[in-house]
């Protein structure tokens, strides 16, 4: 039996809208801790971790380990459903092959039901390991998707450079090249605008901007978005989800033809 | 080609079988392609290996050890091979690995006459048989795994022991088939060239040759194994088609996490799947050289001469979609039983009957060097056994029946072969027989836990074979993994104008 009551309904909608692009099936994972979901997308270049902790809910309930696989973008269609101040139950019964979600408008004059039928997914669930990362970017979420979708519209390509004067996005295309950086910036007035940079050491890598710039879909989640950034690691572009979870979307470099001829 | 002085060329390669030899790292050589250096120390060199890797008939290569063995004999174990009629009652034709010092010992065995040709050069001889065929292994993986346009020794067969001339190869590709060709195989660029110089000789061709064809077979052949190769090679280049960075992904692996794996290990979906599709092809390609030099592999197909393009199809279904495993699996399974009409059904039937006549054939294998003389009769009790539908006589010729089997079965069967060869969960186990004509059969047989049930059929059989003690079950069955340690310490700055790395090459599955 499980029954997660959801008051602020409208993160479980915009999660579904900031995953579905990269991922188009999934297994939600459901636990004593929470409910979570990590998904690479189909070629496996990017995979997407999503965590929301069973205190976030107002009420949750998880008897037994659950693991339900569901088509993302059929389970975006039913929670278009809900109203932005609806309240979001899941609820799904054990061995049972559907899953209900349940929207009650906040005046609780209204309660609809959505049943959605569950489905086997194969998926590989990957470890991934705590790492200290050499550069940490914290930003204003939406300046980020904004330096992503105007490079896109130059490039491919993004390499981000973390150096002691800020971070640096650029690309270059068949028009020209670009480059953008961001200084540190503590200064404002309001702490979602700053720009924090934590850095061990200079730090350049190269991402493709189309995973990028899916991943910035979770902008509306959270005003900061926190970048890490490691050579030889994926990088790791995060939203926290109000305080009760988290969305993690880690996309692997693009690496030097001859590197990968290495051991 | 046959026997006499080896060329002064292939003299010439005797130091480098010396370094290859002398050197437990196997450092690459120049001259090698540095993606055939085999990952395993001190494994066995081979004939077989020494043939593909560089690029030397397997007679060649044979003398080759010979001259080498009389060199150097001091220093390494010799493992030979024996073929003639044994002496038991009734007369059985044998093929024997047997160790240097045993070696008169095993001749006992054999009428008057047999012939002793140089199997492997080892430092030791292994405990563990595998170890005889892994590098083989390793290397025919490697060279399925080149590009697609890329001529190998395995892929133009040029090394074949049988040759039937009646088949076509151009260099430019396309084959001559009678069907019109389906969608995906018109983009098969195949490059079948070079026919085979090499006319069958010893006992032991090569049996990676996909498309011999029986001599006795007459004419309307001709387009069946064009046909065939058609098939397997759309395997290939599918399998090619996969996440193209496979071979890199394992690299990364290995810089990311603190273990680095062996390259067979199917630590990626993206590695296990090329490979998976790498070692179906394998599979095909030894399961249809292993029939072709059976003589009833012409008669097979020439019953299976009107519906070729079941074939095409076959492969279309199985490899048309190269974005992950499971929709393989999907795409097969739900297959249409109207699909095939009652003739292809049969041609994949036989296929099956063909893949499992293999799995079958497994308890077969030694397990010991010394014990792998192999008699007719029992070879072909066994068959009895396994196959009802054959009807088989003793002249050592197989007939295959059309199995009886009503039509949904077949497909079953079909398709639950193809996914058990794409499946992450399995593993490849490399088994050597000596098939009933007293040739050297290695196949590449998958095993592993039956991960979808409608795959018992093969995979029961393919678990319940004792393996080699040396592989155990994948780890992957339990979908343990370890978790990578970090490997934050390395600084190898990536630049623009790169390759799309893998997250898997990163984060290990659990």
């Amino acid at each position: 039996m499980l029954e997660l009551r959801l008051v602020q309904g409208s993160l479980l909608k915009k999660v579904l809208e900031a995953i579905r692009d990269l991922v188009n099936e999934a297994n939600f994972d459901c636990s004593g801790t929470g409910f979570s979901l990590q998904a690479m997308d189909s070629s496996h270049v990017a995979l997407v971790a999503m965590l929301l902790r069973a205190e976030g809910f107002e009420h949750y309930r998880c008897d037994r380990n659950l693991s339900m696989g569901m088509n993302l973008n059929n389970m975006a269609k039913m929670l278009r459903c809900a109203g932005n101040e609806d309240i979001i139950t899941i609820k799904a019964d054990d061995g049972s092959d559907t899953v209900t979600f349940m929207f009650e408008s906040p005046k609780q004059d209204k309660i609809a039901d959505f049943e959605m039928k569950l489905m086997d997914i194969d998926s590989e669930h990957l470890g991934i390991p705590d790492s200290e990362y050499q550069a940490i970017v914290r930003m204003p979420s939406a300046e980020f998707m904004r330096i992503c979708k105007d490079l896109s519209s130059i490039g491919d390509t993004v390499v981000i450079s973390v150096t002691k004067e800020g971070v640096k996005f650029s690309t270059s295309g068949e028009i020209g090249s670009a480059n953008i950086v961001c200084r540190q910036n503590q200064t404002v007035d309001k702490p979602e605008e700053a720009t924090l940079i934590e850095m061990q050491e200079p730090v350049s890598l190269t991402f493709a901007l189309r995973y990028m710039n899916s991943f910035t879909k979770a902008s509306t989640l959270s005003d900061q978005v926190t970048i890490s950034l490691s050579s030889e690691l994926p990088v790791v572009v995060e939203y926290k989800i109000a305080e009760m979870g988290y969305i993690r979307f880690y996309l692997a470099p693009k690496i030097e033809e001859d590197e990968e001829m290495k051991p | 080609m046959a026997g006499g002085a080896v060329d002064q060329s292939l003299l010439d390669l005797l130091p480098r079988i010396h370094a290859l030899f002398s050197d437990p790292l196997r450092v690459v050589i120049d001259g090698i392609d540095p993606r055939s250096k085999f990952p395993f120390d001190l494994g066995a060199i081979s004939y077989k290996w020494l043939s593909r890797n560089f690029s030397v008939s397997s007679n060649d290569a044979k003398r080759l050890l010979q001259e080498f063995v009389n060199k150097n004999g001091a220093d390494l174990q010799v493992i030979y091979s024996l073929s003639g009629w044994l002496k038991n009652n009734p007369q059985n034709y044998g093929v024997k690995l047997t160790s240097g010092p045993k070696l008169e010992e095993a001749r006992q065995e054999f009428k008057d006459s047999c012939s002793v040709q140089v199997y492997s050069i080892q430092a030791s001889i292994p405990k563990d048989t595998a170890v005889l065929w892994n590098p083989e292994f390793v290397q025919a993986e490697e060279l399925f795994n080149q590009p697609f346009d890329e001529e190998n020794c395995l892929r133009d067969n040029r090394f074949c022991g049988v040759l039937n001339s009646f088949v076509k190869r151009t260099s430019s590709g396309k084959h001559v088939s009678s069907l019109p060709p389906k969608p995906t195989n018109s983009t098969a660029a195949a490059t079948m060239s070079k026919p085979s110089p090499k006319l069958g000789a010893g006992n032991k061709s090569e049996k990676d040759n996909s498309m011999v064809v029986d001599k006795a077979s007459n004419a309307p052949v001709v387009k069946e194994p064009s046909i065939a190769v058609d098939a397997s090679k759309n395997k290939a280049q599918n399998g090619k088609a996969l996440p193209s960075n496979g071979g890199s992904l394992a690299n990364m692996w290995g810089r990311a996490s603190a273990k680095p794996k062996p390259p067979t290990a199917p630590n990626s979906t993206a590695i296990a799947s090329v490979a998976a599709t790498a070692d179906a092809q394998i599979c095909a390609k030894e399961e249809a050289g292993a029939d072709s030099s059976d003589d009833e592999q012409g008669i097979k197909y020439k019953r299976g001469s009107s519906n070729a393009n079941n074939r095409k199809r076959r492969a279309l279904l199985d490899f048309s979609d190269d974005e992950e495993d499971d929709n393989i699996v999907s795409i097969a399974s739900p297959e249409p039983p109207k699909q095939h009409a009652s003739d292809p059904v049969t041609e994949t039937a036989e296929d099956t009957e063909a893949n499992q006549k293999n799995l079958e054939n497994k308890d077969d294998i030694p397990n010991n060097v010394k014990d792998c003389s192999r008699g007719l009769d029992s070879e072909l009790t066994s068959e009895c056994k396994t196959k009802s539908v054959n009807t088989t006589n003793h002249s050592g010729i197989t007939l295959k029946e059309k199995s009886s089997d009503p039509p949904v079965n077949k497909n079953k069967l079909n398709s639950t072969a193809e996914p058990a060869s794409t499946s992450p969960k399995r593993r490849k186990v490399l088994k050597t027989r000596i098939d009933e004509r007293g040739r050297e059969v290695t196949e590449v047989v998958w095993e592993g836990e039956a991960s979808d049930k409608t795959e018992k059929n093969v995979t029961a059989t393919a678990a319940s074979r004792a393996a080699p003690p040396s592989k155990p079950q994948p780890a992957a069955n339990t979908d343990k993994r370890p978790a990578p340690s970090k490997a934050a310490g390395n600084k190898k700055p990536a630049k623009a104008g790169a390759k799309q790395g893998s997250i898997m090459s990163f984060f290990k599955k659990v």
